[in-house]
């Protein structure tokens, strides 16, 4: 029977070869990405995610609706924001680096879920400042995707290995108590004694008491927002808040990371407007009209002149691609500090530190002085550009202390030019101080203002829960329309 | 199906039971009436018995037969089968015969086994030699195109060495890549592409085509195609088949009397530029529609023209340039070459009785269309075959080839694709080409938005210089008439080098236009190598037997191993110091490493038996399980059978005709199952880099003071529990032969279905991620396939052949994960988007349309310009409605003149040409009412809103003009921007003249006394004619920016047109003498 011989060693061959295959067959472990990570390797990812995020993303819509700068007249890589039309497809990119990351080595980097692990395998390893800046940073970050969206998945986001792959959406004032609550525990959990992170973070170097008074700073943040909204919140907030004798960032100290400007490592707005997309931004006639009137010396370093004519040319928001004319007729941000590879990313300045402070004393919750603040705060700003504002703020001086909150507003608003524009166009919407025109090109949209940002379309055609989408012109909870 | 196989395995030990009493010996020659070759391997039986024999080598036989004689019947496939009374005679020499009306024809089947066509079950269609090689293509899958019915083959554009996709029946695998698999002699190759890695991590930059490697075979060592179009004809190749084979036979040496024949094949072709934009010629250089033409602008937005001397251009050394000012119609073509490509070869084959050698040559050198790319190739083949003792066969085949090629790049960026685009109609492009005139530096030239094309080809390149080996070793063993068990291993191993470099340009001078306009680049230089490795290995054993007179079957068991590894590895330093100075040395800061490694094995084990009753019915079967690594441990093996029967009506109830030669029926069902790619069972970190829209920060991160490195959460959530895909398939089909076998005709039909697909489902990004591992989703095929074909005139010496191929291919994507309708493809600003939606064809174009009132007036805005639709409309598709061919042969003694065309209806493509042309009002479009004042017609603008908050419309009275307002340069620059971008999504039909070809051979009678066997002479011709869609006056709408798909991080990714090389049109001449 040699046939049966012949199937019979072909099977056992064959039997023999599936016996021993499971072991050749267990190859599939990614040999080009580890498994997992560490507090220590992810703390800087998310920290570095967050400010490109914030600097190359928010910032220049930021600083193009609070009119500090505008589309400029040879390209158009804006002229949807002047034209005020903010879509589902805008800020795709960045509420996947806010949240999610877009995967592979050299992507986005999901601020919020690497905060979250970095939290969790803190935590696990007993390495709680680690902890405690990691979900300080998820506040922050969530209060500003608040104030930019109103409402977002908050209570069930991140959770997507737990199965939860459709996050509800969290009313906004739920979310900001929920944001204080969320600060106690992390103050809680700081230990200036215990192991820091050192050098694995890039804001503060490690040094828990500057994370103590950012802390202090962010919670005082979350309740100014809330005034108008909110009065007796805020105010019962923020007396909470003083009685505990608090520390707040001082006016040299900013919430920042800095950048040495080598290939890979520039700032990212320079990246993002300088490197690849010249000529897109040019200085907002609002703006440098307003300093050139105050004679305010900090326009030279916001601002660089126009290469044709040599002055700080604003044009006006919104003509660029209508009847702008060149590109070099106009004063552009700064390319030495603003634009520069080596600018610093600011997330919470001293000085806004000290606008808020002066907010709360003038308006009588925290029993300090409102002017001796202001006067710091305007201060701070001038000196953060290098400027010396003691003659702004002396008696007779452009800016000198006239009593009213609309001016602390209106020096918070020149002081978030350059940095934090995303941070003006909010306190904007919040005090509507300046009065502001329309954009040229948003105007025959009717009475519409941005006064937020539409849920990006890559959430809502993935998340059933995700609510019906709100117009650009509604307000944002804390928003009373001035 | 066990039970089929049992039945199938008692059949055969029944059989070597078997005797019959026997008498006397009749023995005999077989010889072919061709030539009187002898015949071997020809089946001669005593009728009415199961004793037979098999010719020996030598054509002969001898068989023992009972004293009454009887009769003898001598079948062979491909031939007639005869019938002879032995009477008292003792020798039986017969001369046999190709069998024309039948369908006898035999074809490649699975593992290279040669099979009749009548006994197949499913649809294969072959393409023999002199098919493949009458366009002298240097790509046999080009060669192929219009040749197979419900093949989509594209080639994806104009470029050098370009890469060619070939679909069967329809996308089977949402995120798979769906691409056949190609077969060589039994052996699968591999038949990647990948696009060069961008220092700027775009994938959309500086997009450069490095061909598929499926192309890298020779033509001219083709012996024929075979394709399996369905599952059911590929089972047994598992999982990799589910998207059909391309099944390549290669030339063998033969037995010629031991006389060796050497081929000596050389063409020289000349390929000019097929289709280039349709332009305006009225209006010249200006801007903004301000009408002072800006000397230093790129669009042709100025006056119209007026013959009037004008400056142009900077002021180079105090000196300003004039010209008249007037259309160069013809300025974007003349910027294009004439591609040259001359191709040799020569092959030397022979053998005797026991070997066989095959040995070739072929060198291909071609200059492009575009200036300064080249492509060289040479492919070095040998193979031969041995019969060692008297049981055992071996051969082997090893294959050389090297490219080395300067292509061209396309996509977004500086390159002379696109900055040729940015060029005025006034303005000459060959008048940049002297790069020592100081008007075309970059310093002079005239605009600093886009850079001298000639600047760009001169130091720019993206050079590849590929090496591959591949080849296989064959041993077999026959201990029995009956038995034959083969071991075959093959190996694939290539490397590929690219080097792709973009100078730095610098505007040094400050007195010059660009100065302060432009902005210095960088540039960039990257070293890629895609390395590829492939290990295959069959265990065969196969038993063919008559098992009665009735019944014959053939039963075979194997076993496969398959190993695949791949690697992308690199460094690209993004910012350099030197100009000029190609090295990653030449780094200003760090320079980047990349590296991804990918290694999968796969076990298979299979079995087919086949059998065939009384030579019209046949019933075929197949089963095989596969191991795979990719899969988790617990679901890694997985089965998957398929079935299948062919009937031949007219023998079975002899009902052949003068009208009907023959007919035949078939049927059959078949799974195939599909693993998964690697690493998709877990979830990962990754090294971080946090990216803007345009560039990004990589790590290790560097503040200042510190350098820190950073991992990141992945954002897919892996799948530990992993199930494989699985495709399964029925098909019907008709086979016949009409008017004494000289009409052809075959109908197929299929319904596929593939489900549990493998795909990266999208979750809410707010979950942390923003994918999911999972099995779900599934995407059908129905179609219908026909070709018909055959001689349709014959008068004396003249012959006209004719074959015509159609087909219908409904494809649709039947779900996605639950509570999902979409995914996206392609969202990387790309307008408009490619989505997979569930009830539509796969991948379908997401665009931005213009809005519109219920009663369908343009609402437009207070400027006059229209304005978006809020909600983006789903328009268009990559499927093609129907493909046709139609392939035509005149012969006439020597000569021969044939031609093909072939035709793709319906379907979409986005072209960002079209767009650019709009932008820069160069387009004939632009010149819409020779630009004078326009109301956009049928239009309305809003007014307010009523009580129920709906809008109040009235209508428009706001002109576009070319001063302030609304400009009607606005109006079409804002498509470029993505408005209105349904306007450059394209109908993407097409018909093409793909080839022409007149051949004279010379008579017999004239080479008689030289040594030349046989001598053609021949001019040819390529994509001479080609029609489109009405509104595509751009583009081939066959371009694909993305080559073969497979764009780093996206497969699939078809149906954009990014500042491609135009198609071409290629004249030759074609030399080919045998000595």
């Amino acid at each position: 029977m040699k046939i049966n011989k012949i199937v019979f060693g072909v099977a056992m061959m064959a039997g023999m070869v599936m016996t021993s295959c499971e072991d050749v067959l267990d190859i599939n472990t990614d040999p080009n990405n580890p498994p997992t990570s560490t507090p220590q390797l992810t703390l800087p990812a998310a920290q570095v995610g967050l400010a490109t995020t914030l600097e190359s993303q928010y910032n220049i819509l930021g600083s193009i609706l609070a009119h500090y700068w505008t589309q400029g007249p040879t390209a158009s890589q804006y002229s949807g924001f002047e034209q005020y039309n903010i879509t589902t497809t805008n800020f795709v990119g960045a509420w996947q680096a806010m949240y999610s990351g877009s995967g592979g080595a050299g992507f986005d980097t999901g601020v919020l879920s690497d905060l979250k692990f970095v939290k969790t395998a803190a935590l696990e390893d007993n390495l709680n400042n680690y902890a405690a800046i990691a979900q300080l940073l998820q506040v922050y970050s969530f209060q500003i995707l608040v104030d930019l969206y109103d409402q977002v998945p908050y209570s069930e986001a991140l959770r997507g290995k737990e199965g939860i792959l459709s996050p509800r959406f969290d009313a906004g004032a739920e979310i900001y108590d929920d944001l204080v609550v969320k600060i106690d525990e992390a103050m809680g959990w700081i230990d200036p004694t215990a192991p820091g992170p050192g050098t694995a973070d890039l804001i503060f170097g490690g040094n828990m008491n500057l994370w103590t008074r950012f802390a202090n700073t962010l919670k005082l943040k979350i309740y100014i927002r809330q005034a108008f909204a909110r009065p007796a919140v805020a105010q019962a907030g923020i007396a909470a808040l003083y009685a505990t004798n608090p520390q707040f960032l001082e006016g040299s100290q900013h919430a920042m990371i800095t950048f040495s400007g080598s290939t890979g490592n520039e700032n990212p707005l320079w990246q993002e407007l300088d490197s690849t997309t010249p000529q897109n931004v040019v200085a907002s006639l609002t703006s440098t009209q307003r300093l050139l009137d105050a004679a305010d010396s900090r326009i030279t370093v916001l601002y660089d002149p126009a290469p044709t004519g040599g002055q700080y040319t604003g044009l006006k928001q919104g003509t660029g691609t209508t009847d702008g004319g060149q590109y070099n007729n106009y004063a552009r941000p700064d390319a030495s500090i603003i634009l520069s590879t080596t600018a610093p990313v600011i997330l919470m300045s001293g000085y806004e530190s000290l606008f808020l402070q002066a907010e709360a004393a003038q308006r009588g919750w925290s029993g300090q002085s409102a002017q001796a603040l202001y006067n710091a705060a305007v201060l701070a700003s001038f000196s953060f550009w290098g400027q010396n504002g003691a003659s702004f703020i002396a008696p007779g001086g452009a800016y000198a202390y006239n009593n009213t909150l609309d001016q602390i507003y209106y020096q918070k608003w020149l002081s978030f030019n350059g940095k934090q524009g995303y941070e003006g166009w909010t306190e904007w919407r919040r005090t509507g101080v300046p009065a502001l025109t329309k954009s040229v090109q948003g105007a025959p949209l009717g009475n519409v203002f941005p006064l937020r940002l539409i849920w990006p379309t890559n959430e809502t055609s993935s998340n059933p829960n995700a609510p019906t989408l709100q117009a650009v012109d509604t307000p944002v909870w804390w928003d009373t329309t001035f | 199906m066990r039970k089929f196989l049992l039945v199938g395995l008692l059949s055969f030990v029944v059989m070597a039971h078997h005797a019959i009493a026997q008498d006397r010996t009749v023995s005999g020659k077989v010889t072919a009436s061709e030539d009187g070759a002898a015949l071997p391997g020809v089946n001669v039986v005593l009728k009415g018995t199961a004793t037979g024999a098999v010719t020996d080598s030598e054509g002969n036989f001898a068989l023992r037969v009972p004293n009454a004689g009887g009769t003898l019947v001598f079948s062979f496939i491909g031939l007639q089968t005869q019938e002879i009374e032995i009477g008292s005679r003792s020798t039986v020499d017969v001369i046999m015969t190709q069998d024309a009306k039948q369908l006898g024809e035999v074809v490649v089947t699975s593992f290279g086994i040669e099979r009749e066509r009548k006994a197949l079950g499913y649809s294969v269609q072959e393409v023999k030699s002199e098919d493949l090689v009458v366009g002298r293509q240097t790509s046999v899958l080009n060669s192929l195109q219009g040749k197979i019915a419900g093949a989509q083959i594209s080639n994806a554009g104009g470029g050098l060495g370009s890469s060619t996709r070939v679909v069967l029946r329809g996308p089977t695998s949402l995120l798979g890549n769906n691409q056949a698999l190609f077969v060589v002699d039994g052996v699968p190759i591999n038949n990647s592409s990948n696009s060069n890695v961008q220092a700027s991590g775009n994938f959309f930059d500086n997009v450069v085509d490095g061909g598929n490697r499926a192309n890298d075979l020779n033509p001219e060592d083709i012996e024929s195609v075979s394709v399996l179009k369905g599952p059911a004809a590929a089972a047994l190749y598992g999982s990799r088949a589910a998207s059909g084979v391309i099944l390549i036979t290669t030339k063998k040496g033969k037995n010629i009397n031991g006389k060796n024949e050497v081929v000596f094949n050389s063409s020289y072709q000349l390929s000019k530029v097929l289709v280039t934009p349709k332009l305006q010629n009225r209006f010249g250089q200006g801007q903004l529609g301000d009408n002072q033409s800006y000397l230093n602008d790129q669009e042709s937005w100025g006056d119209p023209f007026d013959n009037s001397l004008r400056p142009y251009g900077a002021i180079v050394n105090n000196i300003q340039q004039y010209k008249r000012y007037a259309a160069l119609p013809t300025n974007i073509e003349d910027f294009y070459e004439i591609g040259k490509s001359f191709q040799n070869s020569l092959s030397l084959s022979g053998g005797n009785d026991k070997s066989t050698y095959y040995l070739s040559f072929t060198d291909l050198a071609q200059t492009g269309v575009i200036k300064t790319t080249d492509y060289h190739r040479n492919n070095f083949t040998l193979n031969g075959s041995t019969q060692l003792a008297n049981k055992l066969r071996s051969s082997a085949s090893i294959n050389y080839v090297r490219i080395n090629a300067n292509l061209p790049q396309t996509g977004q960026r500086n390159h002379a694709m696109s900055n040729i685009l940015n060029v005025p109609r006034d303005y000459s492009i060959r008048d940049f080409e002297d790069l020592n005139n100081p008007f075309n530096t970059p310093d002079g030239f005239f605009t600093p938005f886009a850079v001298n094309p000639y600047y760009t080809l001169a130091h720019d390149y993206a050079h590849q210089d590929m090496n591959r080996v591949y080849g296989n070793f064959q041993l077999s063993y026959q201990p029995l008439d009956w038995m034959t068990a083969t071991a075959r291993v093959g190996t694939d191993v290539s490397s590929d080098e690219r080097n792709t470099f973009a100078d730095i340009v610098e505007y040094n001078n400050p007195a010059g236009p660009n100065y302060q306009g432009a902005f210095n680049y960088n540039g960039e230089y990257t070293e890629q190598r895609l390395n590829n490795r492939e290990l295959d290995a069959n265990f065969i054993l196969s038993m063919t037997k008559k098992i009665s007179e009735r019944f014959e079957g053939t039963w075979l068991v194997g076993y496969n191993f398959n190993q695949r590894n791949a690697s992308n590895t690199g460094a690209t330093a993004p910012d350099l110091t030197i100009p000029g100075y190609d090295n990653l040395g030449n780094v200003n800061g760090n320079y980047v490493a990349f590296g991804a490694f990918q290694k999968r094995r796969l076990f298979g084990a299979y079995t087919s038996l086949d059998l065939s009753y009384n030579g019209y019915l046949f019933l075929g079967a197949t089963y095989r399980n596969d191991w795979s690594s990719t899969l988790p441990k617990g679901n890694n093996s997985f089965g998957y059978p398929s079935v299948n029967m062919s009937f031949v009506i007219t023998d079975a109830f002899e009902v052949s005709n003068n009208v009907l030669s023959s007919a035949k029926i078939r049927a059959s069902y078949a799974e195939v199952g599909n693993d998964a790619n690697p690493y998709q069972t877990a979830s990962i970190f990754n090294q971080a880099g946090p990216t803007g829209a345009f560039a990004g920060i990589t790590f290790p991160f560097n503040n200042g003071s510190v350098i820190v490195p950073g991992f990141s959460e992945g954002d897919v959530i892996g799948n530990p529990n992993l199930q494989p895909e699985i495709t399964k398939s029925v098909e019907f089909g008709l086979d016949t032969r009409l008017f004494e076998g000289k009409i052809s005709l075959d109908v197929a039909y299929y319904d596929s279905k593939s489900e549990s697909q493998i795909l990266n489902a999208a979750v809410a990004p707010s979950s942390g991620y923003n994918t999911q591992v999972i099995n779900v989703g599934s995407v059908s095929n129905k179609g219908v396939e026909v070709t018909l074909g055959g001689r349709v005139l014959s008068l004396g010496d003249f012959n006209w052949d004719l074959s015509v191929n159609f087909a219908k291919n409904k494809n649709r994507v039947e779900e996605l994960n639950s509570g999902n309708t979409e995914l996206t493809l392609v969202n990387q600003g790309l307008t408009p988007g490619l989505k997979i939606r569930v009830g539509e064809p796969y991948g379908v174009f997401e665009a931005t349309t213009t809005l519109r009132t219920a009663d369908g007036k343009i609402v437009v805005g207070n400027d006059g310009i229209p304005l978006d639709d809020p909600n983006p409309v789903y328009i268009g598709t990559l499927q093609p409605d129907w493909t046709g061919g139609l392939s035509s042969t005149l012969s006439f003694r020597g000569l021969s003149l044939s031609a093909t065309l072939d035709t793709r209806q319906g379907g979409n493509i986005v072209s960002s040409t079209m767009a650019q042309l709009y932008f820069n009002g160069q387009l004939e479009e632009t010149a819409f009412n020779d630009r004078e004042e326009w109301i956009v017609p049928n239009s309305v603008v809003q007014t307010g809103t009523d009580e129920n908050n709906q809008p109040i419309y009235e209508p428009n009275t706001t002109p576009l003009t070319m001063y302030g307002g609304g400009t009607y340069r606005q109006y079409w620059a804002n498509i470029q921007g993505g408005a209105r971008n349904d306007e450059v999504l394209l109908d993407a039909s097409f018909i093409k003249l793909r080839e022409i070809a007149l051949n004279y051979s010379l008579p017999k009678s004239l080479l008689e006394k030289t040594p030349f066997g046989n001598v053609t002479i021949g001019v040819l011709g390529r994509n001479l004619w080609l029609h489109t869609a009405k509104n595509n006056h751009v583009i081939d709408p066959e371009a694909n920016a993305f080559g073969a798909g497979n764009a780093p991080g996206f497969v699939n990714v078809q149906g954009y047109e990014f500042y491609g090389i135009p198609t071409q049109a290629t004249y030759g001449v074609n030399l080919r003498a045998t000595f």
